[in-house]
């Protein structure tokens, strides 16, 4: 059955549950007028476990496809590509080069999409294997590489590019649909810009997290990166050569999509400002925040005992982003000051396995296996009335669901000035501020100030209630899910409406 | 510690009029009222030479006989006088201290204002406290960091946990939580094998209060958790020391008594570890003189220090103190 928008979902719905996957399947619901094709794009089938949301009746297609899963062994003699085509590759690449305006780039890399698109001139093969691809590599190697080892420059290549051939290949067997809806920037983003090259159809971007960014951090923390500089040839305040490499591929996939996407959405204006310093065009730019459904967590407030429970929780997967040490380090001291306090993580730990196990080890380490509980994933409507706050320790987030769903069933948080965070605690506008604080903000990593953040909500009924109160209120005037809802429609039937 | 004194000149000086307004006018009454005021007189001494700094012991043996001398000429009004004295010049010293002295910070130093050509990168602290230097430069500063050892990155990385700038901010937790991640993989692996029990389980103990202390010791441990760590340590490290006498776990458990503030506790056990080189107790031993404001100890410690026979860090440290 032909879908009446294709959604392009890198590592999150329906596989992986967390705020983005919940957003998404919010998404679908909403819409039950039109049909979704569902596009998920994995590292490797064995990173994924089962589906962890019941697909609703109008999704009606889902494909999924792993970009690094072993090949099958390649040919014996490859065929060399036509000279001008390494030429449109070469040129490409010093359009890469500082100095040279983006725009340039991106008209090439535009002209290239065709030939990747067509599958016969430029194959994956011809680019990792040919003759004349090898002279493209050793030459680059020469006039720019500041890392003496030419084999790990050559695997870095390899590794690089070769997804590319993958996501053209999905492009040119992807069914054409009205809309192309993509949920990052990245792989799936470079997708969209090539399925728009193919199908001429417009593509949306709703950006939750900042995709470029995030893997600019992690790729600046990665051990795999080797750095063979010897102490001479090593600056230490530069960023290694591989690494550099790694961030800039990710950016001009970024800008790919920016380029090719229009309405390019964020949650909020900080979002907004860094897809433009990325390379947006702010014209196109636009701000839809999350929004809650407000009737399903409204009956929770009567659930609620009449004393605050000292029940700290934090509600999210258990991965580094989420910071869940820093929540355990508070812990140890909000059990020293209340000992009945309790900390409960509700979230899956299976997405990173060593960073649970870290998290289990250091409550035992800090002396909290009796007070900090790992519940793993949870129906959120049986915790709210169990909890007396939301706690995020998070490092970065965008603007995240679960404080709203808190916020929703009467229960303030304590979190970190990350993203919106500040916004949905403080207010934005004038009149949102003027509801008063619906709970605390602390900085990252500390985890003294996050847990004294608690204590004194916690142990203040008079103030819990006030905050409480606030919270309801600002997510019943500024983040009711119709207000997105209502957003999207028109998003998506401008989109439609485009011939 | 005055006010007691003081207590106790006040009753003396008292029992000896006492005695000598009872005993009537004889030579024993006259002998007994002598001796009893001189004690008063010399407590109160005691009292006024408490007065000066912890380390001024030549000034404080001039000021004994002086005070006493004086509080014994002057019997009854002599030790109020003296109070009196006392409470005036703690008042001056108050107003004087908040009169003659404001506080000002070391200017920051900015690469950015430089217009001489040629300027060089120095202290990673000055660029990432910049909010001015471009964030390609703090984000540099920043892995240069990640080579550096921990109890001197970490202050500078965790102050960049409020920096503005999101990437920045990022990379500087990345690079604190590495540290922080092998540290607590290893205090992991040696809790299991401590648990397992056996033969292992002494040295497991050992290790266990080494690496709580060296969380402690990098900064990675605050507030809280700082606290249990420490308290940690020290409880690994009683283990070890209750099968045995270790020089190093002694050295061990006095560094977190000291950390915990246990001042005197942990200058009990410095003083005790004869069997390790003088080196390796003086410093901690100066640094405990110090935080007990006793600056003419830890002079006197650092003095038995060689410069050029410390580390450089600490051989600044000795160079300055012999100087000043």
């Amino acid at each position: 059955m032909k879908a009446d928008i294709t959604l392009l979902l890198e590592g999150t719905y329906p596989f992986v549950s967390g705020g983005v996957s919940s957003w998404v399947h919010q998404i679908i619901r909403a819409f039950p007028e039109w049909r979704f094709h569902l596009v998920f794009l994995g590292s490797r089938r064995e990173d994924y476990g089962p589906m962890r949301y019941e697909l609703p009746a109008n999704v009606v297609g889902l494909e999924t496809h792993y970009l690094f899963e072993p090949e099958p062994p390649p040919p014996l003699e490859v065929p060399e590509p036509p000279p001008p085509v390494m030429g449109q590759v070469e040129a490409l690449h010093e359009s890469f080069l500082a100095g040279v305006p983006p725009a340039q780039a991106m008209l090439r890399m535009a002209a290239m999409f065709p030939t990747l698109l067509e599958g016969q001139r430029l194959t994956r093969d011809h680019f990792l294997r040919s003759r004349a691809a090898w002279e493209f590599v050793c030459n680059r190697y020469r006039r720019f590489c500041t890392d003496p080892s030419f084999v790990d420059y050559f695997w870095t290549v390899r590794i690089m590019h070769a997804p590319l051939w993958k996501l053209a290949a999905i492009a040119r067997t992807l069914p054409a649909s009205p809309v192309f809806h993509t949920i990052s920037t990245g792989y799936a983003g470079f997708l969209g810009a090539l399925v728009k090259a193919r199908h001429g159809r417009p593509l949306i971007l709703s950006e939750h997290g900042i995709y470029t960014k995030e893997r600019k951090i992690d790729l600046l923390q990665a051990e795999w990166i080797k750095d063979n500089r010897n102490v001479f040839q090593r600056d230490p305040t530069e960023v290694s050569y591989y690494r550099s490499l790694w961030i800039r591929f990710f950016e001009w996939l970024g800008r790919a999509c920016y380029d090719a996407a229009n309405p390019i959405i964020a949650l909020y204006e900080a979002n907004r400002q860094r897809q433009i310093q990325d390379g947006a065009d702010p014209a196109r730019t636009r701000l839809i925040p999350n929004g809650v459904n407000l009737a399903r967590f409204r009956p929770l407030r009567d659930q609620r005992p009449a004393r605050v429970p000292p029940v700290l929780c934090l509600i999210g997967r258990v991965v580094p982003i989420k910071d869940v040490k820093t929540f355990i380090r508070a812990m140890r001291r909000v059990v020293n000051v209340l000992p009945e306090a309790e900390g409960w993580i509700a979230g899956p730990e299976d997405e990173d396995p060593g960073y649970a196990e870290e998290c289990r080890n250091l409550a035992a380490s800090l002396g909290l296996t009796d007070k900090v509980r790992f519940l793993g994933f949870q129906k959120v409507d049986e915790l709210m009335p169990k909890i007396g706050l939301t706690v995020l320790s998070s490092i970065s987030e965008a603007l995240p669901l679960v404080i709203l769903e808190g916020y929703a069933a009467g229960v303030p948080t304590v979190a970190t000035d990350v993203g919106s965070c500040r916004q949905l605690v403080e207010g934005l506008t004038p009149e949102d501020r003027a509801l008063g604080p619906s709970g605390a903000i602390v900085g990252i990593a500390d985890p003294t100030a996050l847990a004294d953040a608690a204590l004194a909500l916690l142990t203040d009924e008079a103030r819990w209630h006030a905050t409480s109160r606030a919270a309801i209120a600002r997510v019943e005037t500024y983040y009711a899910d119709h207000m997105m809802f209502d957003a999207y429609r028109q998003v998506y039937r401008q989109a439609m409406e485009q011939h | 510690m005055q006010a007691k004194l003081f207590a106790y000149a006040t009753a003396l000086e008292g029992s000896a009029w006492g005695g000598a307004l009872l005993a009537g006018t004889d030579s024993a009454a006259f002998v007994a009222f002598c001796l009893l005021h001189a004690a008063a007189a010399l407590t109160a001494g005691l009292a006024v030479t408490a007065l000066l700094a912890p380390g001024a012991h030549r000034a404080r043996l001039s000021l004994l006989p002086l005070a006493f001398a004086l509080l014994f000429a002057l019997p009854v009004i002599g030790i109020p006088l003296t109070l009196l004295w006392l409470m005036g010049v703690r008042r001056l010293r108050a107003q004087h201290r908040a009169a003659s002295f404001a506080e000002v910070s070391v200017p920051p130093f900015d690469i950015h204002l430089a217009t001489l050509p040629g300027f060089r990168f120095t202290g990673a602290g000055s660029i990432l406290a910049n909010p001015r230097v471009p964030v390609d430069t703090r984000v540099g500063a920043l892995l240069a960091l990640a080579r550096v050892p921990g109890r001197i990155a970490t202050p500078l990385l965790r102050r960049v946990l409020t920096c503005n700038n999101e990437d920045v901010r990022l990379l500087a937790y990345g690079l604190l939580d590495a540290r922080e991640k092998r540290l607590n993989a290893a205090i992991h692996e040696a809790l299991t094998r401590y648990a397992a029990g056996g033969e292992d389980r002494r040295a497991q103990a050992e290790r266990l209060a080494e690496l709580y202390w060296e969380l402690v010791y990098h900064g990675l441990a605050v507030g809280d958790v700082r606290r249990h760590a420490l308290e940690r340590c020290l409880a690994y490290a009683d283990e070890v020391l209750a099968a045995g006498p270790h020089a190093e776990m002694a050295l061990c458990k006095a560094r977190a008594l000291h950390a915990l503030g246990r001042l005197e506790e942990a200058a009990a056990i410095y003083r005790s570890l004869d069997q390790l080189p003088a080196g390796r107790v003086l410093p901690y031993l100066a640094e405990l003189a110090y935080d007990q404001g006793d600056y003419v100890t830890a002079r006197a410690m650092l003095a038995r220090l060689d410069p050029a026979a410390t580390a450089p860090r600490l051989a600044a440290v000795v160079r300055y103190w012999r100087a000043a």
